[in-house]
């Protein structure tokens, strides 16, 4: 009778209903509120739907999936742990990326270090809120709207942050539809926002071919911190403009890139258990996440401006909220609102540069931070 | 309330924290900047050798201008296009056909390879078995080369082309 009793009660206590609580429904939640963005919205599905899988597989009781060297762990630990998945995911994004439209006009990179203003005053507000520098590092970059930055500085300085902080980065990158126009609008005036700028100017092969080997020694040699991501990204381009490699770039930009980001996107589900993430700090993280954006947004817009004052042919500024790096939507929404402002104004090409140079400074406010804190 | 503002100042007199937000701040700025000034000075060596490139052609070229490109209101009898002109004339046929870009460039090409293919002249893209020439890579104008090609034959490009052929 006594073994009979036992038997049940472990049978019994290994049933995940028995173990239940408010907890898992609130996270359930917020993984239907993910799946529910990729799905319905389409907002950056390809992230966020794995994304809320993940969450929602890791919030059911019980599940061996986060334990030591269980499925999940193993993706989690030698994907993002070890670094490796966003150094390939630059890899990929360098073979996408054209930098003609930032070569052409390489005043785009100031535009790009002025949207990092929000990750600097980010960090010092998420500092003065309590978060250790390191957290406050790993916070503010969230701003830059860089997924794969993101995760590679938090796992560097705080990765006890990474679940909340990825989250974070990925959907309000996700957002930015939603978040860049009425920062825009607030910025500027009428006048400023139907300005047309000059067509870019043609931009040799060569040129392009040397970019990514001259840009890796000048960077390179000045924050070697961000090497391991800036050099997979300059590596992916130079494969990308050297022509000579297709098979690879297709498969750098193609299947290695989709492999990759399922890996990615349910190793930061899987992060979000309910312990880790139903508490303050994480809640937080989103608060100063949105205001890490919004100032990041402003940045680049009021970077624009200021160059205006001392620059012959103006630009227009709606291409500075393009310095937030979410490449390449962020573009996409300032050429749809430069054409919703004056018909026929194509900012798409204009838009680039910063949008690029974003990716550029993110990474080397990351390195930076990574240099002062490691 | 007292205590919470206290906490916030003890935090931000940490000389550390402001110098160092100062220092990474303007980091990036110094880092973009070097970049920019070698991007500056790369694109200006490089538009002068483009400059001069040019020059150098337009230098070569002045024996005789070369045809129209975009011959406007003609007729395609009136182009005289043969296996043995150049692409100019296979062009200006296509134009005055109304054909629309992609298959000026597919006509074009196909002109060019089937004259090649006649004359026992080397293609640039050498067909492998199971390899894929380049014009068959996705997102190439040439993947159009089948589709093109039945519009081309129902065309009468096609006759202008190989009439005084061999």
């Amino acid at each position: 009778m006594e073994a009979l009793e036992k038997l049940l009660e472990s049978v019994v206590g290994r049933l995940g209903i028995i173990h239940l609580d408010w907890r898992y429904f609130v996270m359930w939640m917020v993984a239907f509120f993910f799946l529910y963005l990729a799905v319905k919205k389409k907002y950056e599905p390809l992230l966020l739907l794995p994304i809320g899988f993940g969450i929602f597989l890791v919030n059911l009781p019980l599940a061996p999936l986060m334990g030591d060297h269980e499925l999940f762990w193993i993706f989690h630990h030698y994907g993002v742990e070890w670094e490796v998945i966003p150094c390939v995911i630059f890899l990929g994004l360098g073979v996408m990326t054209d930098f003609g439209p930032m070569l052409a006009n390489p005043k785009s990179l100031i535009v790009g270090a002025g949207a990092q203003l929000g990750v600097f005053v980010t960090f010092l507000g998420t500092y003065v809120c309590g978060f250790a520098l390191p957290e406050a590092a790993s916070v503010a970059i969230i701003g830059g709207a860089d997924g794969p930055t993101t995760i590679y500085l938090t796992n560097a300085l705080a990765p006890q942050l990474i679940g909340p902080n990825a989250l974070a980065a990925y959907s309000y990158m996700a957002m930015v539809p939603l978040i860049l126009p009425p920062i825009i609008r607030a910025l500027t005036t009428k006048e400023e926002r139907v300005i047309e700028m000059k067509q870019l100017r043609h931009v040799s092969r060569m040129e392009k071919i040397l970019f990514p080997i001259i840009g890796t020694i000048v960077i390179g040699l000045m924050i070697p911190d961000i090497l391991p991501l800036l050099g997979m990204l300059m590596f992916g381009n130079f494969m990308r403009e050297s022509g000579v490699v297709r098979r690879l770039s297709q498969t750098a930009q193609g299947e290695l890139m989709n492999i990759v980001t399922i890996f990615l996107g349910i190793s930061v589900g899987a992060t979000m258990d309910a312990e880790n993430f139903l508490n303050p700090k994480s809640l937080l993280i989103f608060g100063f996440g949105i205001f890490d954006f919004i100032l990041c947004t402003a940045g680049g817009v009021l970077m624009v401006k200021l160059m205006n004052l001392f620059i012959k042919e103006k630009m227009n500024p709606i291409i500075g909220a393009a310095g937030l790096s979410a490449v390449p939507m962020a573009s996409r929404v300032c050429q749809d609102m430069g054409a919703k402002e004056k018909p026929g104004n194509f900012l798409l090409m204009h838009a680039m540069g910063p949008n690029v140079a974003g990716v550029i400074g993110t990474a080397a406010a990351a390195g930076l931070m990574i240099a002062m804190f490691k | 309330m007292e205590q919470i503002w206290n906490q916030v100042m003890e935090r931000l007199s940490n000389p550390e924290v402001l110098f160092g937000l100062a220092v990474r701040f303007f980091g990036v700025f110094v880092v973009l900047i070097i970049v920019m000034i070698v991007l500056y000075l790369t694109g200006l060596v490089f538009q002068r050798i483009e400059e001069k490139t040019q020059e150098a052609a337009s230098a070569a070229d002045k024996g005789g201008p070369p045809p129209p490109l975009t011959p406007t209101n003609r007729s395609a009898e009136a182009v005289g296009t043969s296996p043995g002109s150049d692409v100019l004339g296979e062009v200006a046929a296509a134009v005055a056909l109304s054909m629309v870009p992609d298959e000026v460039a597919v006509a074009v090409a196909l002109a060019l390879t089937e004259t090649s293919k006649e004359r026992g002249v080397a293609t640039r893209f050498p067909a492998q078995a199971g390899v894929p020439a380049a014009w068959e890579e996705p997102g190439m104008a040439w993947k159009l080369v089948g589709r093109q090609e039945a519009l081309f034959r129902t065309t009468s490009l096609r006759r202008y082309i190989t009439s005084k052929g061999e």
